[in-house]
């Protein structure tokens, strides 16, 4: 400190002017007092200042974050939306394969149930001919044998007509014997020629007969033929047929099949991806925010342990000026007038959570910009709600007030056993209970 | 800033005794300067306790949450 006799009957102390008078005060001692209060100053304005200094660095820092933060969400999203492409991609040419594979499988599997279905097939048409061929054999020896059976009795017949014709001519030849020996020699030998001729129509009617019979056997034989090729024709075309409806129902069994499990599995690995993209930005956002936290607070407490080491130099008066200059924008929030009459506080807002650290500062800010409000103080306790203790300069009614914030969604005042007091001396502070409009978002965040 | 005429021939400011002395400083003006001393000092803690009361609040607020 800066002492100078500037003339005769004046003093110097801290940059002001000081009269001698008769029977005034001890210099030595003024300068002293003057030197110790003018320290206390300074320092606390250097103090300020760091502060000042640190929260403009935390500005700046939750800035950068923030810049930082969307970069990286930014970032995030562009990978997840590349990573997602090519998974779907490879979910694709996976599907694709997947689809080929259970296709040839199933045309495989189709084919081996239609060669089979085929083979017992043939073997049916086999049996069936079979069955066919004897019965119509069976029938056509039938037809056969009734036709020789009639043939036989006309035959017969034919022989008994003829047998009664010769008994009826030897019975006539016998009856006027020997009357005329010529003739009947000569009717005797035009009934042999008579029998004869029989006998030889009579073979005659057999040889057609048997031949006849022949050729219908020969007839029936090439339609069994016919009818046995064209039922194996038509047991071809049927398997065919069925062959080739087996084929297509596996077929289409089978893409549907793959269809499911290829979206299932597309499905599984998009979503898998997306979690693990999600959790790796998260991850990464958490680490960047938690290294410029730690940054910033590692600045702060190098500054607190610098202060706390400097010695006790202090700027000149004008410096300190300079340094509460600097500070004003702290000291415009935390403008405290003179109090030194402050004594109790008024009020005690306590503050229900949950809680949202811009609220609580945005409703500490209102508190002290109003022209009745002396000072602010606020109660952090360690397990309990905090709460905010408000010194009045005038009487007023808080809970109005509080109202009127929009950061403060409920007030709530709690009426104790203690009257209000208003400050009175040995008396507790009015309380009042307030919730904060909007703050889960905060809550939920962290 | 409360003084006092604690005896004669000593004067109390800011709660610091001062003799008075034949040829000493004005005490209206001494009085004066030390008020105006002790208001800025007081401000100026208050505005600390502020702060480290934000401070605690901060500290408090990210154990919590």
């Amino acid at each position: 400190m800066s002492n100078n006799a500037k003339k005769d009957g004046v003093v110097v102390l801290g940059g002001r002017e000081f009269k001698r008078v008769k029977n005034g005060l001890d210099e030595a001692q003024v300068a002293s007092f003057i030197d110790e209060l003018t320290k206390e100053r300074d320092k606390l304005a250097q103090s300020q200042d760091h502060i000042a200094s640190l929260n403009r660095l935390a500005e700046m820092t939750v800035v950068e974050a923030d810049k930082l933060a969307k970069q990286v969400k930014t970032e995030a999203a562009e990978q997840a939306k590349a990573e997602s492409t090519a998974i779907i991609d490879k979910a694709k040419e996976q599907a694709r394969q997947m689809a080929e594979q259970k296709i040839a499988e199933a045309v495989e599997i189709a084919n081996e149930k239609a060669n089979a279905i085929k083979a017992k097939a043939e073997e049916e048409a086999v049996l069936l001919l079979e069955n066919e061929k004897i019965k119509i054999r069976g029938e056509l020896h039938n037809l056969v044998n009734q036709q020789f059976g009639y043939m036989l009795e006309e035959l017969e017949s034919l022989k008994k007509q003829a047998a009664a014709v010769q008994a009826d001519f030897d019975n006539k030849l016998s009856e006027p014997k020997e009357k005329d020996s010529a003739a009947a020699v000569e009717i005797a030998k035009e009934s042999d020629t008579i029998v004869t001729k029989i006998t030889e129509e009579s073979d005659a009617i057999a040889a057609k007969i048997a031949e006849e019979r022949d050729a219908a056997a020969a007839k029936i034989a090439e339609e069994i033929d016919a009818a046995a090729a064209k039922i194996a024709e038509e047991s071809d075309a049927i398997v065919a047929e069925e062959i080739e409806a087996i084929a297509a129902k596996e077929k289409d069994t089978a893409a549907a099949k793959i269809a499911e499990e290829s979206d299932a599995t597309v499905a599984e690995e998009i979503e898998a991806a997306a979690a693990e993209i999600t959790e790796e930005r998260d991850t990464t956002a958490a680490e960047e925010i938690e290294a410029a936290a730690a940054e910033i607070t590692e600045e702060r407490d190098t500054t607190a342990a610098e202060e706390s080491k400097a010695p006790d130099e202090h700027p000149e008066p004008s410096q300190a000026a300079d340094y509460i200059e600097k500070s004003l924008d702290l000291s415009k929030l935390l403008e405290i007038e003179d109090q030194a009459e402050l004594g109790k506080p008024q009020w005690e807002v306590e503050i229900l959570p949950p809680f949202d650290i811009a609220k609580i500062m945005e409703v500490v800010s209102f508190l002290d910009q109003l022209p009745e409000v002396a000072n602010t103080e606020m109660i952090v306790p360690q397990i309990d709600m905090p709460s905010i203790l408000v010194f009045l300069r005038e009487s007023m009614n808080l809970v109005d007030v509080l109202q009127t914030i929009p950061a403060v969604a409920h007030v709530e005042e709690v009426t104790t056993d203690k009257a209000a007091t208003d400050g009175e001396p040995g008396k507790g502070p009015r309380k009042v209970r307030i919730s904060l409009s909007g703050n889960t978002t905060s809550q939920e965040n962290k | 800033m409360s003084n006092k005429a604690k005896k004669d021939g000593v004067v109390v400011l800011g709660g610091r005794e001062f003799k008075r002395v034949k040829n000493g400083l004005d005490e209206a003006q001494v009085a004066s300067f030390i008020d105006e001393l002790t208001k800025e000092r007081d401000k100026l803690a208050q505005s600390q306790n502020h702060i480290a009361s934000l401070n605690r609040l901060a500290d408090w607020y990210s154990r919590h949450y």
